[in-house]
């Protein structure tokens, strides 16, 4: 039978073993409660700053809501900010310089060139879990871009959802006429061969194929062309707050019918309003719930909460860039929960497993129905149509749909 | 003595850097080198040779695109991708080096716009070849079979070819070639009466100095690891040019200085802005960034207002009165002794 000898060594060795058992599990149990750190890297200055700071907006609120709620997990939440100047080498050398402060797990970027040049060193050593405000149709690649989700559809995803509607409900015997005006930028070009592809699939007639600068004031010569087109729907692709409603301004101006249509970046409410009554009926995608006034889901209501609270002026309309910030984090928040649940570290891989494994998952109200994500995207949209009769409240024309299901 | 030690010392904090300190600041060491390359090959274009150039950026993105592309197909190992991608540089550079044997100073500086524009226009438009507005993604520079994979690893490909850069710099201003294009700059028609051929020095003056941005360019895109259009704009090219005029045009130490300076200036701008963040959230960022443009601007203005020959010279003038203190107080001492 065994038997213990009640020695000095036998009570050294049962001390010892219960100190580093402490000491193991408190280190454990620190680390645990170790606040988690974001790094956000934003366009705060230069063309994009609009949304820039609405962006950054969203991750201050979003972490504001997280720790009143006990942060992820009993953990919280810190995020370091930085303005990118919408250049790349400012982009990277800011990722750096909050890895050098932090433990980063989670980065979220400005556009399409942060998360190219960011990615390579990315993908092979920090293994950081990325988001950003792209939705460039090429980062659903999960081979070349494995730690990077886009928060929504992306920009092929989201014409192809006008282009169906157009032909849905064009009315006549004559194929819908169609134009494209976008930007002379990446973001500009990125789903226009596909689009232009997809259109004339559904028998659609592609009479415009105009690029502009990504600003520009005097926009007289695109609708002096959309006159001699005579295009029935002109959608923008590839602006921020520049370009598209100059055209549509000038277009009513000149007498001009056509129904204008926009991807997400070409939604914003605030610039609807301004442009008044030329915009009436303006119609485009938004992978978000619109309004968050009288929600009852948890996150719209979270959302429509603070916004009251931070913004004494707000209309109840939380804008794009704004849902699109809270997105990319609830998506991170998501991952790291069912992370840390499962017991396993956070780090890049295991956040994107996580991601990849989520199955109809109740976003709180930001989109209208549980969603999947499906090739490093969630491809759910839907269709809105601005009426100037009721405020210019974007009123939903279509039912949440499903790209590439 | 004392000057030894002091570059003995630089060449071991130089080598110590990527044990000594963070990825952060090894990243910005590799910029500062990349930027000391190309702001060298600007200082010998337009600060010795008097050759206004806007185009810099775009040889640079010659460069960049030449290594993205041998590296992605051929796996050519990265020193001959720097070689190649200079004389791809220098090749382009000589052709829209061409309006200079006819043009002078602001006409010269449109004409060289138009490099600016091809060059970027022709990569956005590169299809397939060039991966359009996306760019390419560069893959892992290699040596001799071993992967250059981190900032840590390409930092000694940058040191090493920068040292070289300056070296060479140094150097060409004691040849013949060198002392012809100051003269170039100095009097161009006197530099012709004297039987200096223009064209041909122009020439190599714009060739030179795009070898030296396709160089930095190949630099770039080494430890980037990826390239595109947006990257090379004109803001860049004004970039390169404030660093040749705040550090001193004509000047292989200003190039240095300016370069480095122009580089680190907004970082530790930007650190001096995080410190805000706690207090007054993300808005002082977006706030004080505008502050930033403004002070970064005022700042070159101040150069071209108080002290034309750049920082160089305000470097000089500090170490001469260094060495004056010192051999003063060597001299009392003496006396005293006596």
């Amino acid at each position: 039978m065994f038997s213990l000898k009640f020695s000095k060594r036998n009570l050294l060795g049962i001390v010892g073993a219960i100190t580093l058992a402490t000491i193991t599990s408190s280190a454990a149990l620190a680390q645990s409660k170790e606040p988690l750190t974001w790094s956000v890297n934003l366009s705060l200055t230069g063309p994009l700053a609009y949304s820039g700071e609405l962006q950054a907006k969203g991750f201050e609120e979003f972490a504001e809501w997280v720790n009143q709620n006990g942060g992820i997990r009993g953990r919280k939440l810190t995020i370091i900010t930085d303005d990118t100047q919408y250049k790349v080498a400012v982009s990277v050398a800011n990722l750096k310089r909050a890895q050098s402060k932090a433990t980063i797990s989670f980065a979220s970027g400005d556009g399409t060139p942060w998360v190219r040049a960011v990615s390579p060193e990315n993908n092979q050593t920090h293994k950081i879990l990325m988001s950003s405000g792209s939705f460039a149709s090429d980062l659903v690649d999960a081979a070349k871009y494995p730690l990077h989700f886009v928060p929504g559809p992306n920009y092929t995803d989201q014409i192809i959802m006008l282009l169906e509607h157009i032909k849905k409900s064009h009315k006549g015997s004559a194929p819908a006429r169609v134009a494209f005006i976008y930007s002379s930028t990446e973001f500009g070009r990125d789903p226009i061969q596909a689009s232009k592809a997809h259109a004339r699939q559904l028998g659609l007639e592609v009479v415009l194929d105009e690029e502009t600068a990504f600003t520009a004031v005097d926009v007289s010569p695109v609708v002096v062309k959309m006159r001699g087109a005579q295009p029935d729907y002109t959608i923008f692709q590839g602006y921020a707050t520049s370009v598209w409603p100059e055209v549509i301004r000038l277009a009513r101006e000149y007498g001009l019918k056509s129904q204008f249509m926009g991807t997400i970046w070409a939604m914003d409410r605030g610039i609807i309003v301004k442009l008044g009554k030329a915009a009436d009926g303006y119609t485009g995608v938004s992978p978000y719930t619109f309004k968050s006034t009288g929600s009852k889901d948890e996150v719209l209501s979270a959302i429509d909460a603070l916004r009251r609270k931070n913004d004494p002026a707000y209309d109840g309309y939380p804008t794009i860039p704004y849902m699109q910030s809270w997105f990319s984090a609830l998506m991170a928040k998501r991952a790291m929960e069912i992370t840390i649940d499962a017991g396993k570290p956070i780090t890049g891989e295991n956040l994107a497993k996580a991601l990849r494994d989520l199955k109809d998952w109740n976003t709180g109200g930001v989109f209208g129905v549980p969603v999947n994500i499906i090739g490093n995207r969630v491809p759910v949209g839907r269709i809105y149509k601005y009426d100037a009769g009721k405020n210019f409240e974007p009123v939903p024309i279509s039912d949440w749909i499903t790209v590439n299901k | 003595m004392g000057r030894i030690s002091i570059w003995v010392s630089l060449a071991v904090l130089l080598l110590a850097l990527p044990w000594a300190s963070s990825g952060y600041v090894v990243f910005l060491a590799c910029l500062c080198g990349v930027n000391i390359v190309a702001t060298l090959g600007l200082n010998i274009t337009t600060g010795y040779t008097g050759l206004l150039s806007l185009s810099h950026a775009g040889f640079v993105a010659v460069g960049a695109y030449t290594t993205a592309l041998l590296s992605n197909h051929w796996g050519v190992p990265i020193l001959v991708c720097i070689l190649l991608s200079g004389v791809m540089a220098s090749l382009v550079g000589g052709i829209f080096g061409l309006p200079s044997f006819r043009l002078k100073g602001i006409y010269l500086a449109v004409a060289t716009l138009a490099a600016q524009y091809t060059i970027i226009f022709a990569l956005r438009q590169g299809g397939p070849i060039t991966g359009g507005d996306s760019g390419l993604v560069v893959s892992i520079p290699q040596i001799g079979g071993l992967a250059l994979d981190t900032n840590q690893k390409f930092y000694f490909v940058v040191l090493a070819v920068t040292v070289l850069a300056i070296w060479i710099s140094r150097n060409l201003f004691f040849t013949r070639i060198g002392r012809a294009f100051i003269a170039i700059r100095e009097r161009d028609f006197t530099a012709e009466v004297f039987g200096i051929n223009l064209m041909r020095y122009k020439a190599l003056a714009f060739m030179i100095g795009a070898f030296y941005a396709g160089v930095a360019g190949s630099l770039l895109a080494g430890f980037m690891r990826v390239v595109t259009p947006e990257q090379f704009s004109l803001t860049e090219s004004v970039f390169y040019l404030a660093a040749v005029v705040v550090g001193g045009a004509g000047s292989i130490a200003g190039s240095i200085i300016g370069a480095v300076f122009m580089t680190l200036i907004p970082e530790f701008i930007a650190f001096a802005l995080e410190s805000t963040q706690e207090a007054f959230g993300f808005r002082a960022i977006a706030i004080l960034g505008s502050v930033r443009e403004i002070v970064f601007g005022g700042m070159i203005v101040a150069f071209l207002v108080f002290e034309p020959r750049g920082l160089s010279e305000v470097a000089r003038r500090i170490w001469a009165r260094l060495k004056r203190t010192k051999s003063s107080s060597s001299d009392n001492a003496h006396s005293k002794h006596t």
